[in-house]
Order: C-alpha cells, then sequence, then structure tokens
C-alpha cells in the first residue's frame, strides 16, 4: 500500500536528514531495522520528513538520561 | 493425373465452392482471416488468375494457389492425393476404363461398406476358417456376430479398421497370394493412420493383452473362453504387425498391467534381431505402465501354431500367470547374431541401434493432475508419453520461473529452472504435442498481457507524465531558490521524483512471453510476419522470448514485470522485516 501523495511531505532521500539532523548512517541502520518506515525506489532509500521526525522522538525519548538501568 | 479431368473438377467445383464446402465460405472473398493460421488481421485473399481461375494466396506466408493447392493444404495431402481427392469430391464421371485395367484406383470407389465384408463371411467360410486356423466353431461364430471378422474382395479374410469415434473406415485384409496383409481403403486416401484392433475399454481395463497377430489373439480368447464369459477390466489390443507397437502410445492407463504375447520368429538374416523381440521392447517402452512378458513355448513359433498343436486353457493360464515383467534396456542384446563381416567397406556409416530409444517415462513420479495431461496429449496426439511429458516439465518450469527457490544447502539455493530439449522425427507431432502442453501457460499469458495493455500500461504512461511535469516544477523552484536549506530539500525531492520515473519507465516495457507456440501470436510480436522471421526458435523452449539476452535472466525480469502489475506504484518497504528473508510469491495464482 502506498500513501496519499502530499506535496508537502513528498519522500525525501535518507541522506537528506542524516545530514540535516546529524545522524550517522548506523544509527539509520539500526532504526530501520527497529522499524523507521522507509521507502525503496530502485536503489535509493527515502523516507517521508513528518514519520523520521515521529521516529526520532521516540528514539531520543527512550535514550533519555536517568533511563538506562 | 489426367489434365481433362483436372479441369473438369475446376469447373465443377471452383475455389469458392470448394471452399463453402470445406467450412470456409465467410473466407472466400478477396480480402478475409486466413484459415489456416490464427489471423487477427485479413491475410487472405480469393482473387481471380490471369488464366481466369479463381487462386487463392496468404500474405502472411501460408501459401497460395489453385483449388487444389488450397485442398491440398487443408488436408494435408500430396499433390497426387489431393488431385484424386479434389476429382472424387467434385463428382467428375470417371473415364471409361480400359479393357486392361482391373485394379481401379480405391480412392475413386464408394465409401467401404464393412457390413458387406461381415455379410460375406457364410457359414461355409466360417467353418473353414475355423477349421483352417484350429478354432472352435463357436469362437468364429461370435467373432462374426460382434463384426470383427469378414471377407474382402472374394476370398480374402479381413478384420475392420476403426477411427477414433469407432466407425470402421477400412479393412484390413490378408492377401492370398503371398500372405502379407494389405488395407483397403488405403489409409493415406482417407486421411487415416494405422491403428491397432482393439477390443475392449483400454481406458478402464486394468489388464490389457497385447498381440502381434490377430491370429494369436483368436487363439488364445479361444482357448481362453473369451467369447463364452468375457472377463472384467480387461481389453485386447492387436498392434496388426511387429512394427506397429508405438501405437500403444498413450492408450494404457499408467496403473493397467500389459501382457504381451510375443513371438518366438526367427532372426533377421541381415541385422539378428527377432522381429518379435523388437516388438516386445517396443511394447513396454510405449505402453507407459508395467508390462509382462507371456511366454509362447519355445518350439511354437507364435500362440495359434501353440494352440494347433494342443495348448490347453490351464496352460495357458498358467503362462499368463508366470509371465515375466519386461524391463527396457539399452544395453547391446548379447544374443543377437553377429554383424556380416564386410573385407573393405567404402564409407564407414553410424551404427544404428536397434533397441527401444529409452526407457518408458516415469509418469507414477509426477502429480496425478499433470500425469493425466500427459496421458490425454499421449493419447490424443499418438505420441510417446516422454514428448508431452518432457514438454510439461518445461511449462511447469516455466510456469514457476524464479518463484520458488529452495534451499539446496548451505549457502546455496536452486530455483525450478529446467532447461530442455526435445527432438524427434520430423512429423511426428512435436509442435501440436507441445501446443496442447502449453495452451494453459500460453492462455493465462494472453491474458496476462492482455490486462496490462489495457490497465497497467496506461496507469504507467500517466503516471510518467505527472511525474515529468512534476519533475520540470521543481526543477525551476529548485533554480530559483536562494535559501539553502529550501534548495537541498528541493534536490531531494527531485530526486526521489526522478527514481520513481526511472522504475516506472521500467516497468513500462513490454512484458517478455515465457511460452510461445509456433502458428500462436499473442501479441508479443507486431505480425505474423514479423513472427514467422523467428520461427522456430521458441518451439519447445520454454523460457526464450526469442531475443538475445539470457533465458535465466529474461524469466526473471518478465517473472518481474508481471508480479508488478499487482502492485504499480513503489515498493513499500516494510522495515521491521528489513533482514528477514521473504518468501517469494508464485508468479500466478
Amino acid at each position: 500500500m502506498t500513501q496519499a501523495y502530499d506535496p508537502k511531505d513528498c519522500p525525501m532521500p535518507l541522506d537528506f536528514f542524516l545530514r540535516r539532523y546529524g545522524i550517522s548512517r548506523t544509527t539509520a541502520w539500526r532504526w530501520r531495522k527497529n522499524g523507521l518506515p522507509t521507502l525503496q525506489v530502485g536503489a535509493k532509500i527515502f523516507c517521508r520528513e513528518s514519520e523520521f521526525v515521529r521516529f526520532m522522538e521516540t528514539q531520543t525519548a527512550k535514550n533519555q538520561p536517568g533511563d538506562a538501568q | 493425373m489426367n489434365q481433362d479431368l483436372l479441369a473438369q473438377a475446376k469447373q465443377r467445383l471452383p475455389l469458392s465452392a470448394l471452399m463453402a464446402q470445406l467450412g470456409f465460405g465467410d473466407c472466400a472473398k478477396k480480402s478475409a482471416r486466413c484459415p489456416f493460421h490464427e489471423d487477427s488481421s485479413a491475410s487472405f485473399s480469393l482473387y481471380i488468375g490471369d488464366d481466369g481461375e479463381e487462386r487463392w494466396k496468404c500474405f502472411a506466408g501460408c501459401g497460395q494457389g489453385d483449388a487444389i493447392d488450397f485442398f491440398a493444404k487443408h488436408r494435408g495431402l500430396s499433390n497426387t492425393d489431393a488431385c484424386r481427392e479434389y476429382i472424387r469430391l467434385a463428382d467428375v464421371p470417371p473415364p471409361p476404363a480400359p479393357p486392361s485395367s482391373s485394379n481401379p484406383s480405391p480412392s475413386v470407389q464408394p465409401p467401404f461398406d464393412w457390413q458387406s465384408c461381415v455379410a460375406a463371411l457364410t457359414p461355409e467360410h466360417r467353418a473353414k476358417l475355423a477349421e483352417w486356423r484350429g478354432y472352435t466353431p463357436e469362437f468364429v461364430e461370435w467373432l462374426h456376430a460382434q463384426n470383427l471378422i469378414g471377407l474382402f474382395s472374394g476370398e480374402r479374410i479381413a478384420f475392420p479398421v476403426h477411427d477414433a469415434q469407432g466407425k470402421v473406415i477400412a479393412c484390413h485384409y490378408r492377401r492370398k497370394e503371398d500372405g502379407s496383409w494389405r488395407y483397403f481403403q488405403k489409409l493415406e486416401d482417407i486421411g487415416a493412420r494405422i491403428s491397432p484392433l482393439i477390443i475392449g475399454d483400454m481406458v478402464t481395463a486394468k489388464t490389457i493383452f497385447a498381440f502381434e497377430s490377430q491370429w494369436d489373439y483368436c487363439a488364445v480368447a479361444d482357448k481362453l473362453g473369451w467369447h463364452v464369459t468375457t472377463p472384467g477390466d480387461t481389453a485386447t489390443i492387436i498392434t496388426r504387425g511387429a512394427e506397429n507397437s508405438r501405437l500403444l502410445a498413450g492408450l494404457c492407463a499408467p496403473d493397467a498391467v500389459v501382457c504381451a504375447f510375443g513371438q518366438n520368429d526367427k532372426p533377421n538374416p541381415k541385422t539378428g534381431i527377432r522381429a518379435g523381440a523388437k516388438w516386445l521392447a517396443a511394447v513396454a517402452a510405449h505402453c507407459g505402465c508395467k508390462c509382462v512378458q507371456v511366454v509362447t513355448p519355445s518350439p511354437h513359433k507364435d500362440a495359434n501354431d501353440w494352440t494347433r498343436a494342443g495348448a490347453t486353457r490351464p496352460e495357458i493360464e498358467a503362462t499368463i500367470a508366470a509371465a515375466q515383467s519386461v524391463t527396457v534396456s539399452n544395453e547391446p542384446d548379447l544374443h543377437a547374431a553377429p554383424p556380416r563381416k564386410v573385407s573393405k567397406p567404402a564409407i564407414t556409416l553410424p551404427e544404428e541401434s536397434d533397441e527401444p530409444e529409452s526407457a518408458p517415462f516415469p509418469l507414477d513420479a509426477l502429480p496425478l493432475a499433470m500425469a493425466t495431461i500427459i496421458a490425454a496429449v499421449s493419447r490424443t496426439e499418438r505420441v510417446p508419453l516422454a514428448l508431452p511429458a518432457v514438454g510439461a516439465l518445461g511449462v511447469v518450469s516455466a510456469a514457476i520461473g524464479a518463484g520458488l527457490e529452495v534451499t539446496s544447502g548451505p549457502n546455496r539455493v536452486t530455483r525450478a529452472n529446467l532447461y530442455l530439449l526435445a527432438s524427434a522425427e520430423s512429423g511426428s507431432g512435436k509442435s501440436e504435442t507441445f501446443r496442447l502442453i502449453a495452451a494453459p501457460l500460453v492462455d493465462h499469458q494472453a491474458r496476462l498481457l492482455e490486462t496490462w495493455r489495457q490497465k497497467t500500461s496506461p496507469q504507467l504512461q500517466s503516471e510518467i507524465r505527472v511525474l515529468d511535469k512534476e519533475i520540470a516544477t521543481l526543477e525551476r523552484k529548485a533554480a530559483k531558490s536562494g535559501d539553502l536549506m529550501e534548495r537541498e530539500r528541493l534536490r531531494g525531492e527531485l530526486e526521489y521524483k526522478l527514481a520513481r520515473k526511472d522504475e516506472m519507465t521500467a516497468r513500462a516495457a513490454m512484458p517478455c512471453i515465457i511460452a510461445q507456440v509456433p502458428g500462436l501470436h499473442h501479441g508479443a510480436r507486431s505480425s505474423p510476419r514479423s513472427y514467422h522471421s523467428h520461427g522456430g526458435r521458441c518451439q519447445g523452449a520454454t523460457g526464450t522470448d526469442g531475443s538475445r539476452r539470457p533465458a535465466r535472466r529474461r524469466e526473471c525480469d518478465a517473472q518481474r514485470r508481471w508480479q508488478d502489475h499487482a502492485h504499480l506504484p513503489g515498493r513499500q518497504e516494510s522495515s521491521a522485516g528489513m533482514n528477514q528473508k521473504k518468501p517469494r510469491e508464485r508468479k500466478y495464482k
């Protein structure tokens, strides 16, 4: 299933978000493994900004200082 | 052939009338669809030639000519036979026969009447036959009552020849002069092939008795009293000679047992091979089921010889019970006579093996549905089981394609691809067999192609055009944008659109054809002419589309394209299962 096309939330290359938010490729790989919704077109990987930001927030909330046992 | 007769026939039955008579009346016009091939456009033309005679031509390459050429092509006859039949069809009165002519051509005689032959076998003849062959009078009477024996052209004992519907179309008679057997009418004249004499229902029979000669059958049936009590679940097949064992192909049920009564004839002085042994081996090779040999005791030449020498019912029953299974072997016959020594052969020819070509195809190893289809095609086309079986394996392989993988070892995956090559003599039914076997796949493929043309392709094309417009807009915006962040965002969006467009363009290419049958066109070829230019390359070779790309690659491409039809937009990847190997889906559901 594909999502309805929203010009303001067009899928962007994953690298774009990595550069913008300063996230390493390894972290992106782990996030994808943990459920970050991505879209592969040919050999390239894209992601919607809304989904990326939402996922990033959940990951960040999990790793707040003091949460570690 | 008398030219006057032909001219008369053409006047009485011109091409247009002939076509109407053959059921092609709607094609008898200047422009029509060709009756000889699957024609999507009008390739056929009937026109008046320079000599004022009606002629025809198929512009797709089926041929051209006059009424006789049309008739010969339609019936698959030689020119001579077509002329003869055409004259008969035109009802041209035959010329007065010369006084010396005592043997007119059978083909201009009226249709064969078997009942008159049966009626001609009088009680005196029947008594004489019983005495000659050593049968009981009751058995001969039963044979006569069953319309299984008659008298042809005077004193010639004859047996009926049936067509597929069970109608007697000719007779197989014994010449008194030399004891040889002939057919009347000539089978090629009536468009028939040699067929065995079958008594009983071969489809349901669990035990099938196979004989080389009619006399052997009569001898055994008489002694075993089959005319008194017909045994259940049995049938009899008589091949009418040692050379016709291939006629068993496709006739026997896979779970039946064939009891073959071989003959103890002498070896051929030239080849050193016994015709009876060759017949038995060929029966075992073609019957497609278990075959056992009922051995006639050695001093006797055949079963009839044995019964005339005093064989009794218990003896024959004991021999049948002791029948040994026949194994087909490709090993040389060590009992055969050594080849003749030639001092200085001028040329050395490759030795021809008289052994059967191969072991019978293991039909029982296949799924029941597949085995049933193979047996049915083999029976319909009268070809050995191996031919449709190889085709069926190829079709199944092509249908599965890369859609199924078996992990056959560590780091090793095997797919269902098979590379098969079936070869047989010209005219032995290869194309027709493959056409029947591949028909389901070809039909399904044609339906998918039609769906692709009507639905998928327009959707893809419209999507590509929309993407083109969006790309152009994004390019303009990115060029005008002064904000670096915005510019980078637009570039990212543009990258996505371009990737989508590339993918859509790849999908919009024409799907490959997986299976193709000569004579059928399912759209990948633009015209019949272009197909013929590639003709023969694809026949039987499932998984090829005539292009120069490797077959496996093409198959994978085709597979991907067909699969893509189900979900047009880009694949939505589930990241939760990214590293888990997903089972591949079947291509055709």
